[in-house]
């Protein structure tokens, strides 16, 4: 009996438990065993949603007056009777764009040209070729529109072509305001 | 409407032996005739395919004739409206040649690989001395000018030609050549790739009998639905290759003389590759996930 005494007082000496405990496994511990596991829930994953950013752009929204206090004028509908239509940007803008080559010659950029723009009765860039200087400095920087322009490239591009004659390209024009922007609101 | 069009369809479509039953009934039966099914080879309703896509307002459309692979004569089944802006772009042919040198290239690695004097064994030691042997004078026995010596610029190592093109160029190729395909009388638009038999004499005699060329391209929407009798047929020949829509690049098409798409692949295209022109430059690779996309 004093050595059974001896022998738990021991026992719970030597593993820190008060005697007359036994020890008993984590699992038993945790209490009864039906408690129900965690729940997955995926209703909380539109707070994620929200945040993740589209990838198309989304059409204008229609305002009431326009021009809009930024400037910005929606394209005509229907568009004009024109043998030329120029398309506005993916971003709903006006595709005139500064260049500048050599450090000096400037030039303005009108991009997304569909059709024929030499066909009567009126090119859109008669100004150009008013201001363009003399005929001569005029044909020298191929104001005159070459072979190839009067059927149209095929990149659609005023001012820069891939061709390697020049065209449309006026080092004495001023940059501001952009040339060829009031000229487009004819057409756009 | 549709009654013109489907009269005017069985106008000049040209009876067959096997269809002869099948053209009687028609007649006899002329406008309440309902469209018969899919499966039968006699003559079908016209198929007529709007542009899902809206179009923007100065372009229209542009047409095809819809074929059908089920008898040699069942071209222009119907009437397909395709794309603008797919179809119809500007033939750059600049950006058809980028693309295809482009996919030559950037899957190149060249294993040339040469030792140079460094690396050839021996060579370590001055063969003669300097002066007094009458001999020009060298180094070591592995200099380039010797014979067994190593070379001087050679190729040095595995050499990687990877490069990527702007993902807007590599569109823009498929659409041109699209529409060159279109432009040149080299695109079919097929209302599904089902075949009677799966001999591949009947295939080839098809395409011998429509003035295909000597190769074409079948593109279908996805392995998964291919008709057994195409798969077959296709198998065997070398210069008749069928692919999946995803599979449709710009150096397979120019390899092959003709292209034969589905109604389902056309759509598949288009709206693939129309959703380049209105999205806005990717944050972070468009794998990972975004709001509307895929």
């Amino acid at each position: 009996m004093a050595a059974a005494v001896f022998r738990a007082t021991l026992r719970g000496w030597r593993t820190g438990v008060p005697p007359g405990c036994r020890l008993r496994r984590l699992s038993q511990t945790q209490g009864p065993p039906d408690y129900p596991s965690f729940v997955e829930s995926v209703d909380e994953y539109q707070f994620v949603e929200r945040l993740l950013p589209p990838t198309s752009i989304p059409e204008p929204p229609k305002h009431e007056h326009y021009p809009t206090p930024s400037g910005w004028q929606p394209p005509r509908d229907p568009p004009p009777n024109l043998p030329y239509f120029v398309r506005r940007s993916r971003m709903h803008n006006i595709p005139v764009y500064k260049d500048i080559t050599h450090g000096n010659r400037q030039m303005t950029v009108i991009r997304k040209v569909e059709g024929d723009i030499w066909l009567p009765p009126s090119p859109p860039m008669d100004l150009t070729h008013r201001q363009c200087g003399s005929e001569r400095a005029r044909r020298y920087w191929g104001c005159v529109p070459s072979e190839a322009e009067q059927k149209g490239g095929p990149s659609g591009r005023l001012g820069l072509t891939p061709h390697p004659q020049p065209s449309l390209h006026c080092t004495s024009l001023p940059t501001k305001p952009l040339l060829g922007s009031h000229l487009l609101q004819r057409t756009l | 409407m549709l009654r013109i069009v489907r009269a005017a369809a069985r106008a000049w479509r040209r009876p067959t032996g096997c269809r002869g039953l099948n053209a009687v009934a028609e007649e006899a039966v002329p406008q309440a005739a309902k469209p018969e099914a899919v499966g039968s080879a006699g003559p079908q309703e016209p198929v007529l395919r709007r542009c899902e896509l809206p179009v923007p307002a100065p372009r229209r459309p542009v047409q095809a004739w819809v074929e059908s692979l089920r008898g040699y004569e069942q071209e222009r089944v119907g009437l397909a409206e395709l794309h603008p802006e797919v179809f119809s772009t500007a033939p750059r042919l600049d950006i058809l040649h980028q693309v295809a040198i482009w996919q030559r290239n950037f899957k190149r690695i060249s294993y040339a690989k040469t030792k140079t004097r460094a690396e050839v064994q021996g060579g370590g030691r001055k063969p003669w001395p300097q002066k007094g042997s009458g001999r020009s004078r060298h180094g070591s026995i592995r200099s380039p000018i010797w014979r067994g010596g190593g070379i001087a610029h050679g190729p040095r190592g595995p050499t990687s030609y990877y490069y990527m093109l702007p993902m807007k160029v590599r569109v823009q190729g498929l659409k041109v050549a699209l529409t060159v395909k279109l432009a040149q009388d080299d695109l079919h638009i097929v209302d599904s790739l089902e075949l009677p038999t799966s001999d591949p004499q009947y295939l080839t005699e098809l395409a011998r009998y429509r003035h295909w060329g000597d190769s074409v391209l079948l593109v279908d929407l996805a392995y998964e639905n291919m008709p057994q009798n195409i798969v077959a047929a296709t198998t065997g020949l070398k210069t008749f290759n069928l692919i999946p829509a995803v599979g449709l690049n710009v150096y397979s098409m120019l390899k092959h003389q003709t292209l034969v798409l589905t109604l389902q692949t056309l759509a598949f295209l288009e709206e693939k590759l129309l959703w380049h022109d209105s999205r806005y430059t990717p944050l972070y690779p468009f794998r990972l996930p975004y709001r509307d996309f895929p």
